[in-house]
């Protein structure tokens, strides 16, 4: 059980990584197309 | 006689069904029901009761007709039946409270609302929005979480066994990853999925509520709205300014996360959550996505600076990429007023941004579009076909994609992904074409047709109550037949048109 509920906490840790990365390319668009 | 009483019954079997999915939907109006005994809202009491009774005599009738002949096994065209007539039936029926509540202007336009909501969409037809009753707001966000995880799905979620037939109506809602044994135990992993993600998210808009300076009640509820339509990448949002209404770069940072994971795959929530992360960098999906939103944001972002609107970092971030990736994801919040589309963004970014809304976001998501699995499958036939050609003749090579775990690349997934593909474009032109026939230039018609075509809801100022019938009927239609992916909705087209002309 414990190792399924950290499995869980890794996996939407991952996810919100995941998706703020490209959230963060999109940042980095942004800047470089304004620069 | 014998094969016509067979047919009957097997009528007869879809209703019943279909009767269990709108029961199941009537349940949930007792959540804005509820919502409104506890705002003290004495009318819309009267108005969710009545509706919630008239929803289950409808339920009900349909039930007990079909009840005898439950246990028929439904083959794949009638669990698309099944699927396509209780999204149509269900739009009728949750539409009533819109109806009744005085915030419409017709029956049409709140079945409009309805669809919508239900296919995660986002555009509106709603009067004085930003004065709505906590209860019916509290619906039309459910809607949108209840169609963005299927309604056929949660329905499912209450059977008790597995049966084939329930496989044939969850592949009906366009869903056909099998993330368990059996299409119940799927459903319910589905909602376990999207309710743990409910309780992060609703948290994390709350609290970011509160910093953007509302009110704690305010916030609490605003967060879970926003939440639920983020999450199902609807597009709704409880004020006119949607999510302009809040400026603040926090709130827009935490809807953009939680929209964007709420387009990813369920299948690769399910393998993420069980601990396989390397799926995220490795599914053809999110890697499809990545490459798309990058070419996309940056032809956007050229097209936006060349006309001089954004002209400084934080304004093409909040203003350029935030519409871009929300319509990538079929979200359609907008941090913008929709006449800046047509009037600011000129013709680059606005091409840019049309192509987005039409990939969409992940098959068996809640996003629509094209989906990245097609869009990848496709660009990897086309890489195989030019391989064919330049590597010596005797040499074969098979073409792999990895989504969950390696897959060969196979003539009929090329075909199907083709064939859906076909059909989008086929609607966005019929869309476009109906916008062009209300009076609207051709950007603003093919603008509004991808947003419908792909469930996205981001506008460029074309819906509105003063459409004329046959527009808001050509988008209720488009949504209709986007969301379940044509062929539910076809198939259950042809079948009538079989009855009627066999008669």
């Amino acid at each position: 059980m414990t190792r399924k509920i950290l499995n869980t906490a890794a996996g939407l840790t991952a996810e919100l990584v995941f998706a703020g990365a490209l959230i963060a390319a999109g940042y980095l668009i942004s800047f470089l197309t304004v620069g | 006689m014998a094969v016509k009483n067979k047919s009957y019954g097997r009528v007869l079997a879809v209703l019943y069904y279909i009767g269990i999915v709108l029961a199941v939907l009537a349940a949930a109006e007792c959540i804005p029901l509820a919502t409104s005994v506890l705002a003290g809202e004495t009318k819309f009491i009267w108005v969710f009761t009545a509706s919630l009774s008239l929803q289950l005599l409808a339920a009900a009738v349909l039930v007990l007709l079909g009840a005898r002949f439950r246990a028929l096994r439904l083959d794949s065209g009638e669990g698309m039946a099944v699927a396509s007539g209780a999204w149509l039936l269900g739009m009728l029926l949750c539409a009533l409270p819109y109806a009744f509540s005085g915030n419409y202007l017709s029956y049409l336009d709140a079945c409009f609302d309805v669809m919508s909501g239900l296919t995660t969409t986002g555009i509106g037809m709603v009067q004085d929005l930003d004065h709505l009753s906590v209860g019916l707001n509290m619906w039309r966000f459910l809607l949108t979480y209840i169609g963005g995880q299927g309604m056929v799905v949660l329905a499912l979620v209450f059977l008790t066994k597995n049966t084939d037939s329930a496989y044939k109506m969850y592949v009906g809602e366009a869903k056909d990853e099998r993330l368990m044994p059996g299409a119940v135990n799927t459903a319910r992993a589905i909602w376990r999925i999207s309710l743990l993600y409910l309780a992060v998210g609703w948290a994390v808009m709350a609290a970011a509520g509160v910093y953007a300076g509302l009110p704690l009640g305010t916030a609490v509820l605003h967060g879970v709205w926003i939440f639920m339509s983020g999450w199902s990448t609807g597009g709704f949002a409880p004020m006119s300014q949607n999510i302009l209404y809040y400026h603040s770069f926090v709130y827009e940072l935490a809807t953009l996360v939680f929209f964007t994971i709420g387009s990813f795959n369920f299948a690769l929530h399910y393998a993420v959550l069980r601990g396989d992360r390397r799926e995220l960098r490795r599914n053809i999906e999110t890697v499809s996505f990545t490459i798309t939103l990058s070419c996309l944001s940056l032809l956007a972002a050229f097209g936006l600076m060349k006309n001089g609107v954004y002209p400084n970092l934080a304004a093409l971030f909040r203003k350029g990429f935030y519409q871009m990736i929300s319509g990538h994801t079929t979200t359609g919040f907008m941090s913008v007023y929709a006449r800046q589309f047509y009037h600011e963004w000129g013709d680059v970014a606005l091409f840019a941004i049309t192509i987005a809304m039409l990939f969409g976001g992940s098959a068996c998501s809640t996003a629509g579009g094209f989906k990245g699995l097609r869009i990848g499958i496709i660009f990897k036939a086309i890489g195989a076909e030019i391989r064919k050609y330049t590597l010596p003749e005797n040499r074969v090579v098979q073409t792999r994609i990895h989504h969950v775990r390696d897959l060969p690349l196979t003539q009929e997934m090329v075909h199907s992904a083709f064939v859906i593909v076909t059909l989008y474009l086929i609607t966005f032109a019929v869309g476009t074409a109906a916008g062009l026939g209300a009076g609207y230039s051709l950007a603003e018609s093919a603008f509004e047709s991808a947003s419908a075509t792909g469930n996205v809801g981001l506008t460029i100022g074309v819906t509105s109550p003063a459409n004329p019938a046959f527009l808001k009927i050509t988008y209720i239609l488009i949504m209709w037949l986007a969301r379940l992916e044509f062929l539910s909705v076809l198939t259950l087209g042809a079948k009538l048109v079989r009855k009627v002309v066999k008669r």
